[in-house]
């Protein structure tokens, strides 16, 4: 359009004569020159590293960071729009992320950031980014690309859980929390043993210590802490529909990230697909491992009969079923669940959505 | 977000000084005020506090009146020429979209009309104050347009992001990612590519080739809105005065030998139109139709020159050379001083020359400003004319002679009054000069004319305020002997007819008096009251002589300067103005082909310098052999000093370049001078280890603090990255904590680099 348009004042400039209209076409020819080499000038500066984050969740913002370097000793970079090219396609990312950064002046380095929207649990692969600029004049478009292949993991979209659900899980488990087999905490007598440095005096057991003749401390149980499992059913995979199955990965994630809240103990075993079992622990980092875990389930590829936990006493069991519930699965005694309780495990949100596909809650970004 | 927030504000600065400036050049005072408060009140109206747009509707309601009124404007015949027609609309158009509620498209259309309308606004005016707007212009518009892409840049990441919101959640808006100084980087890039592009398009000026190409498309002429009243290739008595003016019609350069010959002192003649005819019933002078038929063509298409005489009699006058820039209509005629031996012009392509009454004409109407050279002869050193015969001896293949009446040519009475004549013989009769009335010419006829000159200048009076004249009352006669006062057109009337009256041989002529010069720029300014009117009487010996008589006195009060300082103010503005249209508006084959050849002439002259410059190098290499009797070998050690010379030039900039380097990337700015250097040195090892873990694929981004860093490689690898916590620690010791690097800790520093690299490496071998 530009062209033409030059080329129209530049035969209408020979046609009359006009000395304005030659400056005019002079101006157009300059601005378009002046456009193309200043343009690749700020281009052919730039170097871009992306700084991906460990993890994201489904339908949770993302933040993608550029370290952006200007290697020009002169020329400062202006309107820059950075923008994925992979993600989009496999259907993981809802639109390309798209990164703005104003000005970067020479030999300068900044971060700049991109919004992404997964749309969905799994593996985003990442790989070109490309970085566009229409400055100065927006007659030329220059962009350069960049292959950094990448891979975040993306955790089930995760739900705020109603506690009370959680707290029918633990009364199912009579005893509740439960002295540890070992000693070393603070609660009940545990037994004794030989005074070491460090110890308070008060644990010295002084009649003992007279008998023994040496000193010898009193030893106190541990409480624990009541403990869940969580065994997500994905056997017949054939049989449940993929939003099912997806459906129970976030139940079983969001019931581990509350658990996490609430105190337990929270593990995982998954029946019909590869997947690591994790025994009850409390972290946030084992949390972290879980819901990984979940993230990189692939219900592609079904295995049947690869879940194991060792044995252990005073678990909560939860069975989530991606189809339909089978109570015969599981260890005897565990509380029978299926995707479909979702949204009633889940807390209501305090006014109707106007639109969205699932009325419940999502919990607060998992960090 | 600041900058981009900026363009509105320049956005409508632009279109508002774009609408202003083609209201200045279309010379309507009332359509600068009315565009220019339109434009500036829609800033309050859509973007003031409460401001509202008007409703898309009614400004689509506009465009469509706007386009009806185009349309019928240029329905034939049109009522105004296409171009202000379409200048007009895109000022309605502007206007209209600056009420609208605007997104990018409706930007961009704004700022396309803009630079359209002012593409119009170049074609239609040739004024400084023009100038002047369409630079301001330029600059705003350049601002304009680079905000313009970082706004759409911005506002193309804002969709991109809204678009990705999940259903009911607001966009994220992005974040403005600058570096420190950004504004005034902005305003500097601004600058330099306003810079650049202005240089190139003034070297494309310069070198496009002009005179090509004209009316390829069709011919089409740019339109001007300015037109003359002061000159007129007729002269009507009774009717109004002369103008008065000052708007100038063109400017004159006189050169003699190359030497500018303008001064203060100095008036002079511009022959415009000669008047043989007169009509005693309309009072009006015109140029007799049997002058007209000897018009011949000269075509200038090849040459751009042409000479109006024989070439020997070119030879032998001594000529005048005035470069005028005309800068108004003139009635295509081309006025210079009497009588014009050579022409010279780009512009025109098609000239007329009557070598009977010497009119130079343009065949085509001129329009706008063009640029012309005249050398004439001398009037006041050649008495002897080139034009001797009737028919002269006119140049150029296409001069043609006719039939024509010399006989009676400029000799038929003027007014059928016998006062003219007694008035006229009792003249001559004072002076003893006699003549037969029916001779065609007479020695005494110079002489009779200075004495008709010498009366009416003694004897009446010079006013432009004249009475009413009834419309049966000779003008002539009545300027003769009731009013006795007038003006230059009825005192060369006057004089024609009492000439006449005697069968002198003469006619009136119009054109202008040029008198005042402009000392800073060199040349005279014509303005309209300076148009004029004199008498030419034919002399067998010497051809066509100038008479003037009007009193010299009142014509100089008429045309009377003013002093002072505004006189200066505006000698330099008509300066400036004069420049912009001789270098830039006239701007033609002639003046490119004179840029062309200095440019050459200056590239050849550093050529020259340059080869003296290697002459003597060659010359200094040359005794420096004679004298110490080098031979190969001493060549060679001569090369390998100099070569070890520029060797250590390198190395020096290399460990300058390196330790600016080094203070950049240890972040010492803000340290004294004298720290930075020993700060420098003593941390280098810290540079080191950076280098060590970036071959290893960790970099450190500048925004990020070394203990930030090193707590980050630790929390990848404990084991391996052991070192770079120790390291970072002695690093702020001797950064921050004032510890000297002496023997132990060098020797910590030694032993921690060692063995990052060797854990390094052992983590490389064992992955390999």
């Amino acid at each position: 359009m530009y062209l033409m348009v030059s080329a129209f004042i530049g035969a209408a400039a020979f046609n009359s004569q006009t000395n304005l209209l030659f400056w005019t076409f002079g101006l157009m020819v300059g601005v378009l020159i002046v456009s193309a080499v200043l343009s690749g000038f700020m281009m052919r500066g730039l170097v871009l590293r992306r700084i991906l984050p460990d993890h994201g969740a489904a339908d949770e913002a993302m933040v993608l960071r550029y370290e952006l370097s200007n290697t020009n000793w002169l020329l400062p970079g202006f309107g820059l729009v950075i923008t994925e090219l992979e993600g989009v396609r496999e259907g993981t990312l809802r639109g390309k992320p798209h990164g703005w950064v104003l000005h970067i002046g020479p030999r300068a380095t900044l971060q700049a950031e991109a919004v992404a929207w997964p749309v969905r649990r799994g593996t985003i692969h990442f790989n070109r980014v490309r970085i566009t600029s229409t400055f100065p004049f927006g007659i030329l478009r220059r962009s350069v690309t960049f292959s950094q292949p990448g891979r975040v993991v993306v955790y089930p979209r995760l739900f705020r859980l109603r506690r009370e659900q959680l707290r029918q899980v633990r009364s199912r488990d009579p005893a509740g929390s439960r002295n540890s087999e070992h000693g070393g905490g603070s609660e009940e007598f545990f037994g004794l043993r030989d005074y070491r440095p460090g110890d308070t005096t008060r644990l010295i057991d002084w009649k003992h210590t007279a008998r023994m003749g040496r000193l010898v401390a009193r030893d106190l149980t541990r409480l624990t802490p009541p403990k869940l499992i969580v065994l997500l059913n994905l056997r017949n995979l054939g049989d449940v529909p993929r939003a099912c199955a997806e459906r129970a990965i976030s139940f079983a994630a969001s019931l581990v990230c509350e658990a996490h809240m609430e105190g337990f103990d929270g593990g995982l075993a998954v029946a019909g697909v590869m997947c690591p079992s994790f025994t009850p622990h409390h972290s946030r980092w084992h949390r972290t491992r879980v819901l990984h875990a979940l993230g990189d389930v692939d219900l592609s590829r079904p295995q049947e009969n690869v879940w194991a936990l060792p044995p252990s006493r005073d678990l909560n069991w939860v069975v989530i079923h991606a189809g339909e519930v089978d109570r015969g699965f599981g260890p005897a005694g565990a509380m029978h669940l299926s995707q479909a309780e979702l949204e009633s495990w889940c807390q209501r949100p305090e006014a109707p959505r106007a639109s969205g596909a699932l009325a419940v809650e999502p919990a607060a970004g998992v960090r | 977000m600041g900058m981009v927030a900026w363009f509105r504000r320049m956005a409508y600065a632009q279109v508002v000084l774009g609408v202003i400036a083609y209201a200045v050049a279309e010379q309507n005072p009332a359509m600068v005020l009315a565009a220019g408060t339109l434009s500036t009140l829609s800033w309050y109206v859509v973007e003031g506090p409460g401001g509202r747009p008007l409703p898309r509707w009614l400004i689509n309601l506009g465009v469509i009146l706007a386009t009806g009124w185009l349309f019928f404007t240029q329905r034939p015949p049109p009522r105004q020429p296409l171009i202000i027609g379409l200048g007009q609309f895109i000022l309605c158009i502007q206007i209209f979209k600056l009420y609208e509620s605007k997104q990018n498209r409706d930007w961009a259309q704004l700022i396309v009309l803009s630079l359209m309308q002012m593409v119009c606004a170049s074609i239609i005016s040739a004024e400084i104050v023009y100038g002047i707007l369409l630079m301001a212009y330029l600059v705003v518009t350049l601002f304009t347009v680079l905000l313009f892409q970082l706004k759409q840049g911005y506002d193309t990441v804002l969709d991109a992001t809204a678009a990705q919101m999940p259903p009911g959640r607001p966009p994220i808006r992005p974040g403005s990612v600058a570096s420190r100084g950004h504004a005034r980087q902005f305003y500097a890039l601004t600058l330099v590519t306003g810079a650049l592009c202005l240089a190139l398009s003034a070297a494309i000026f310069v070198v496009m080739p002009r005179g090509q190409g004209m009316g390829m498309l069709g011919d089409w002429q740019a339109p001007t809105r300015r037109t003359v009243t002061g000159f007129d290739n007729k002269v009507e008595l009774g009717g109004a005065s002369p103008a008065t003016s000052r708007l100038p019609v063109m400017n004159v350069t006189l050169l003699r030998d190359g030497v500018n010959i303008g001064s203060r002192d100095r008036t002079f003649l511009l022959r415009g139109s000669p008047l043989d005819d007169y009509d005693p019933r309309s009072h009006r002078w015109t140029r007799s139709r049997a002058a007209a038929r000897a018009d011949a063509d000269i075509f200038l298409e090849h040459e751009n020159t042409s000479l109006l005489v024989d070439p020997a009699e070119f030879v032998k006058h001594k000529a005048i050379r005035q470069v005028i820039t005309l800068r108004a209509q003139t009635h295509n005629i081309l006025l210079g001083i009497y009588p014009p031996l050579r022409v010279e012009t780009d512009h025109v392509k098609v000239l007329s020359f009557s070598p009977q009454d010497q009119l130079l004409s343009a065949r085509q109407p001129i329009s706008g400003s063009i640029q012309y050279v005249v050398e004439s002869a001398d009037p006041a050193q050649d008495m002897t004319q080139p034009y001797l015969s009737h028919w002269g001896h006119a140049a150029g293949a296409a001069l043609t002679t006719l039939d024509f009446n010399w006989t009676a040519y400029a000799r038929k009475p003027v007014v059928d009054d016998p006062r003219v004549r007694r008035l006229t013989e009792s003249i001559m009769k004072a002076q003893g000069l006699t003549r037969d009335r029916a001779a065609e010419s007479d020695p005494a006829d110079p002489a009779i004319a200075q004495a008709v000159e010498r009366y009416l200048q003694s004897n009446l009076n010079y006013s432009l305020d004249l009475p009413e004249m009834a419309a049966d009352v000779e003008p002539i006669g009545a300027f003769l002997f009731e009013y006795r006062r007038g003006h230059c057109e009825y005192f060369a009337s006057g004089m024609a007819a009492m000439l006449r009256s005697v069968g002198v041989r003469c006619r009136v002529v119009t054109g202008f008096r040029a008198n005042e010069y402009n000392a800073v720029g060199g040349y005279y300014v014509v303005r309209q009251k300076n148009a004029h009117a004199w008498v030419e009487a034919w002399e067998d010996s010497t051809g066509w002589r100038t008479y003037d008589a009007s009193p010299p006195a009142g014509l100089e009060e008429v045309q009377r300067l003013s002093g002072g300082l505004v006189a200066s103010l505006r000698d330099l503005y008509e300066y400036l103005e004069f420049q912009w249209i001789n270098n830039v508006i006239t701007y033609d084959d002639t003046q490119r082909a004179s840029v062309i050849i200095s440019f050459d002439h200056n590239l050849a002259a550093v050529t020259a310098a340059a080869k003296a410059a290697w002459e003597f190098v060659a010359g200094w290499v040359h005794g420096l052999r004679e004298r110490w009797l080098l031979g190969p070998a001493g060549f060679v050690l001569v090369g390998l000093i100099l070569w070890a010379i520029v060797v250590g030039l390198a190395l020096l900039v290399r460990i300058v370049v390196h330790r600016r380097r080094a203070i950049r990337q240890l972040q010492l700015e803000a340290v004294s001078r004298r720290d930075q250097r020993r700060m420098a040195q003593h941390l280098e090892f810290y540079l080191q280890m950076l280098q060590v873990l970036e071959r290893a694929g960790h970099s450190k981004p500048l925004w990020q603090t070394p203990a930030h860093f090193a707590a980050s490689l630790v929390g990848r690898d404990l084991r391996r990255f052991e070192p770079v916590v120790s390291l970072t620690d002695l690093f702020y010791e001797i950064r921050f904590g004032g510890r000297p690097l002496d023997a132990p800790r060098a020797r910590r520093i030694a032993g921690e680099l060692e063995q990052l690299r060797q854990s390094i490496r052992a983590t490389a071998s064992a992955s390999r």
